[in-house]
């Protein structure tokens, strides 16, 4: 992935609706929108340090604002399987494929799952949301013993090892195992 | 244990195991030496397993996960991919694949490189009647040269130079659980 670029945009004066806490006044100044060049991630708006007001009196700002935008679609099929997941524990096949279909980074799914601490089993696996999907035993059991077998060599601690797989719980690395029928 | 570790930039596979150096051990000095994820600036994982059960067949495993874990962009030195077979007719004859695999070093440029050479102890790549799970293979082992994992860093005086990992005990770990 390239740097970021940064390049000089005129936002328009009526905001979209998801940059909600950008007063008016704020959003009619020139405002650096910092481009990622991976399409998944919403530009993020930074707001100036300083404006100054028809009165002539200047504001400055004691940090740097930083907005990001939500991807909309994004929230709206999450929230709408969600729901669905909690009330019945199992998603419709048309809910499922509009949220397969849109394609997900580990940022978004901080926002939308983990510091929300959702309730249930719900993962980011390359790219994709998924609830309630289980590995088949012994999967997360081979994990768990294989990567003790090699920790307990290295006795320097030279590496910090762990899992990719995003998951809400710390837990449930060895997740072949529910705690009983029916719970998550 | 860090969690979100994505393998490469703008790669979404997530290795099921890593491990990536300890940023405390890295002097300044070497740190250009070692890949970082942009967002987060984790050191990416120098070694990662794979464990498939259910979800990943041998192809999947080795023709397609493999070059994604060994391309220019991930820092992948060496990878282990296990495979187990369950034997769902009730037989009982669970069979398993195990192969390790290294990114290659040029010693003259000290560089490594983007080609990959499997490890002798690896399981022979067949298309079906994978190793039986119960067939004993005492001494065979995956062994992983620490020293290639933290290069260029010296390797520390008391720090073993390998890991191994014991195939015949991870077999009979294997059996124990499905038995």
């Amino acid at each position: 992935m390239s740097a970021p670029q940064s390049i000089t945009v005129s936002i328009p004066p009526n905001p979209p609706r998801s940059v909600k806490h950008v007063p008016r006044r704020q959003t009619q100044l020139a405002q650096t929108v910092s481009q990622p060049s991976c399409t998944l991630i919403q530009p993020t708006v930074r707001l100036p340090a300083s404006h100054v007001l028809r009165s002539g009196t200047q504001y400055q700002y004691g940090h740097l604002v930083e907005y990001r935008r939500r991807n909309q679609a994004l929230y709206k099929t999450f929230r709408k399987c969600y729901q669905e997941y909690i009330a019945n524990k199992t998603l419709d096949a048309a809910s499922k494929k509009e949220l397969d279909a849109i394609r997900v980074s580990s940022e978004e799914f901080d926002e939308l799952v983990v510091k929300k601490e959702l309730r249930g089993k719900i993962e980011l696996i390359r790219g994709t949301i998924v609830f309630n999907v289980w590995t088949v035993f012994p999967h997360g059991t081979v994990i768990t013993w294989l990567s003790r077998h090699v920790d307990n060599q290295d006795t320097n601690e030279l590496f910090d090892s762990g899992t990719g797989v995003r998951k809400t719980c710390l837990f449930d690395r060895a997740n072949d195992y529910r705690l009983s029928i029916g719970t998550w | 244990m860090i969690i979100d570790y994505p393998l490469a930039p703008g790669d979404t596979k997530q290795p099921d195991v890593h491990w990536s150096l300890a940023k405390i051990h890295i002097p300044q000095n070497l740190m250009a030496n070692f890949a970082t994820d942009p967002t987060h600036g984790n050191i990416l994982a120098a070694f990662c397993m794979e464990v498939a059960v259910k979800n990943e067949s041998i192809p999947t495993l080795v023709d397609t996960d493999v070059p994604r874990y060994f391309a220019a962009t991930a820092a992948t030195r060496c990878w282990i991919g296990m495979k187990i077979f369950i034997d769902e007719s009730g037989k009982r004859n669970h069979r398993w694949y195990a192969a390790q695999v290294d990114r290659d070093w040029d010693p003259n440029t000290n560089t490594f490189l983007n080609t990959t050479t499997e490890n002798p102890a690896s399981f022979p790549r067949v298309t079906r009647n994978n190793q039986l799970l119960t067939v004993p293979i005492p001494g065979r082992r995956f062994q992983i040269d620490v020293q290639r994992l933290i290069h260029p860093l010296p390797l520390p005086p008391n720090q073993p130079a390998y890991f191994y990992i014991d195939l015949e005990a991870f077999r009979m770990k294997v059996l124990q659980w499905l038995l």
